[in-house]
């Protein structure tokens, strides 16, 4: 393949590493201000016919080519991670859209709670900046992407949405009564799911299958969301594009980017600025292999660039009900969510909580998978039969734990193991802490009672599933010997570099984290360009 | 990746592991069967040796007992098999009709579903709960 001799010499105001979430509101907000944006991903644009969630053959195309995890899924912009030091495994996806192809659309926002974990419960650290600094820019985004959820929940501070909510559905309904003798609060779910026709998303189908990529074109992932106004408005977007180092100057900020096509040719990118948005894994990972001069990584004087990985143990447990479910019919998405275990209650033995979502449970064979530890006579033949007929009679609740930062959880370069271009290839080590497994036997217990109360006749324990909330490893703080980026993502070590993604974030909380992180881009993005003139002119 | 005979064997197992019975029909005699095995085999591809050597390994003679005793002694070749052959059959219309399951296009909701949810009086007693919003230093 040739490439485009455009590509040969790219120069821009600001270059972005990666077009998921974060990239795509820091492309679509420069470029609006009239800077020149240039941004590099590694993935392509993903065609919604080829998503397989309106294929008859869906769910075994889940189980290899659209698995949520890169080193099962093995697409030519994956690269791989090294796992064996983890204990909890997580996932990705390289595409524009990043992740959000993938994602629940889950639209949560932190608690205020969730910026002040060190005044309040005496761990980890108290963010550099309040839930009133970022409120803003998360009603913002909300109204850009058009969010449909209901407002007035006790749980939350006052809030509302620009669409309506989906309907809880059969499940919903069924499990919300059951919740509602138990004295557990519940909401009805906010989704970046359009519950009506919004720009250019349609209105939702209820698949059900949202976090295998929509179908119908009907979630707010960010290639639709956001991308086709960024490139309206003039960014500029090269896809098949692997970033492979950060360049820098002999004044010691940045100067661009080396990147590696799909042919494997090597060019070079020039800007005035380096915004990094390649999520909590890809960021450190490039940080640490961008320092010609230090083997500590770029940015990296603090020593944190790569440790406080936070990933969100997420647990489940599944539901069969004798009634009908409805269980296909999405949004999937969060039928439901509940706060009634989120904040810290020192009597459970642990410190934090988490966020449940209740989720349908689409397939048939994922309800025969239920059945996987029975003897072969109580599983095949005519109790085949019979148990596939439970399909459209599960239901599933999910736990987001708030697992706190820890030094020893890293983002490492793997010695040995690298990607299709010869880079290194990130190396995840991740420990449970005491406080987490605690937090986990605590909410299992809990979600077990929630089908009791609702009146499941069986349930099954799911196994950690592979989190895509990949957080804390290039923290923000006001100090440059414990954080890596300022409270606007400026890295301290090198001014004209910035990060935008999860890497960010100095707590997890307990929700899903893409609306704090886009709101948090949003803030970024804005500060960015107005210090704009301030940056050096590398062009 | 498979051959006619492999589809044949596949077939077989598909009829022993899902039998019909007086709602649901049997595998090995949905339409187009053989088709929905070919189906099956190409969305796993990228299990494509498993399943070379997991076919390799089926006994030769398959009926109830020796799909068992395989089962129990090679349980991941038997589970991958079991897969493509539970995704042929569940790809059938006839066997989804026979279970319920919805097929083809999907619908939107109506746009006032909700509020006839919220008028049963589901959410009523968390509306009454008083803020839960846990006040934070200044």
């Amino acid at each position: 393949m040739r490439i485009d001799s455009g590509l040969e010499n790219l120069r821009a105001d600001v270059l972005i590493v990666g077009a998921g979430p974060s990239g795509a509101v820091v492309a679509h907000t420069l470029a609006s201000r009239g800077l020149s944006v240039v941004c590099l991903e590694q993935g392509d644009w993903i065609n919604p016919d080829d998503l397989p969630g309106s294929k008859p053959e869906f769910e075994l195309l889940t189980r290899t080519q659209w698995h949520w995890e890169p080193n099962v899924r093995r697409r030519r912009e994956d690269y791989p991670l090294e796992v064996s030091g983890s204990n909890a495994p997580v996932s990705m996806f390289g595409a524009v859209g990043g992740s959000s192809v993938v994602y629940g659309a889950h639209w949560q926002r932190l608690m205020p709670s969730d910026f002040r974990v060190r005044s309040l419960d005496g761990v980890a650290d108290d963010w550099p900046i309040s839930y009133d600094d970022l409120a803003p820019y998360y009603d913002r985004v909300d109204a850009f992407i058009g969010v449909a959820g209901l407002g007035g929940d006790p749980a939350y501070p006052p809030q509302d949405f620009p669409l309506p909510p989906h309907p809880m559905g059969a499940a919903g309904l069924h499990m919300g009564a059951a919740m509602n003798k138990l004295g557990w609060h519940f909401w009805p779910g906010t989704h970046a799911i359009p519950s009506t026709a919004f720009k250019n998303m349609g209105q939702c189908l209820r698949w059900g299958v949202c976090e295998r990529g929509c179908p119908a074109g009907a979630k707010a992932s960010f290639d639709l969301a956001y991308w086709p106004h960024a490139t309206a408005a003039g960014a500029r977007l090269v896809t098949g594009a692997r970033v492979s180092r950060i360049l820098v100057g002999a004044d010691g900020l940045v100067d661009g980017a080396l990147w590696i096509d799909t042919e494997g040719t090597e060019h070079r990118a020039r800007a005035n600025a380096v915004v990094v948005a390649a999520n909590g894994i890809g960021t450190p990972r490039l940080l640490l292999m961008s320092d010609d001069k230090h083997t500590e990584g770029l940015a990296n004087s603090s020593g944190l660039v790569g440790k406080n990985l936070m990933i969100h143990p997420n647990r489940g447990v599944i539901g069969v009900y004798e009634e009908e479910l409805d269980a296909w019919n999405g949004p999937a998405g969060q039928l439901l969510y509940s706060l009634e275990f989120y904040e810290t209650d020192e009597s459970r033995g642990f410190v934090r909580g988490s966020k449940w979502n209740l989720m349908p449970f689409p397939g048939v064979l994922s309800v025969l998978d239920l059945y996987r530890g029975r003897p072969f006579d109580e599983r095949w033949g005519a109790m085949a039969h019979k148990l596939s007929r439970s399909a459209g009679k599960v239901m599933i609740w999910y736990a987001n734990i708030d697992d706190l930062p820890e030094e020893a959880n890293t983002v490492t370069l793997d010695p040995d193991l690298r990607d299709s271009s010869g880079l290194a290839a990130p190396r995840i080590d991740y420990t449970l802490s005491a406080n987490s497994l605690r937090n986990l036997d605590f909410v299992t217990e809990k979600m077990i009672e929630a089908h009791s109360a609702a009146g499941a006749i069986e349930t099954f324990l799911d196994p950690l599933v592979p989190s895509g909330h990949l957080l804390g490893t290039a923290r923000m703080g006001a100090d440059p010997a414990t954080s890596v980026v300022d409270s606007f993502g400026r890295a301290h070590d090198v001014p004209n570099l910035f990060v935008v993604d999860g890497s960010v974030m100095v707590t997890g909380g307990g929700m899903n984290p893409t609306a704090t992180i886009t709101a948090f881009a949003l803030r970024a993005a804005e500060s960015l360009a107005d210090a704009a003139s301030d940056l050096p002119n590398r062009n | 990746m498979v051959d006619t005979d492999d589809v044949d064997r596949l077939r077989q197992l598909a009829g022993i592991l899902f039998p019909g019975d007086d709602r649901s029909p049997a595998a090995d005699s949905v339409a187009d069967i053989d088709g929905l095995i070919r189906l099956a085999v190409t969305a796993i591809g990228s299990e494509g040796e498993v399943l070379r050597l997991a076919l390799d390994l089926l006994p030769a003679e398959l009926d109830w007992a020796s799909v068992k005793d395989f089962a129990e002694s090679h349980t991941n070749e038997f589970e991958l098999l079991a897969v493509v052959a539970a995704g042929a059959y569940f790809m059938a219309p006839a066997a989804l009709a026979a279970i319920g399951y919805p097929q083809g296009p999907r619908k939107a909701a109506r746009i006032d579903q909700i509020v006839d949810e919220l008028e049963t009086g589901v959410l009523d007693l968390v509306m009454q709960r008083e803020s839960m919003v846990r006040k934070v230093p200044v």
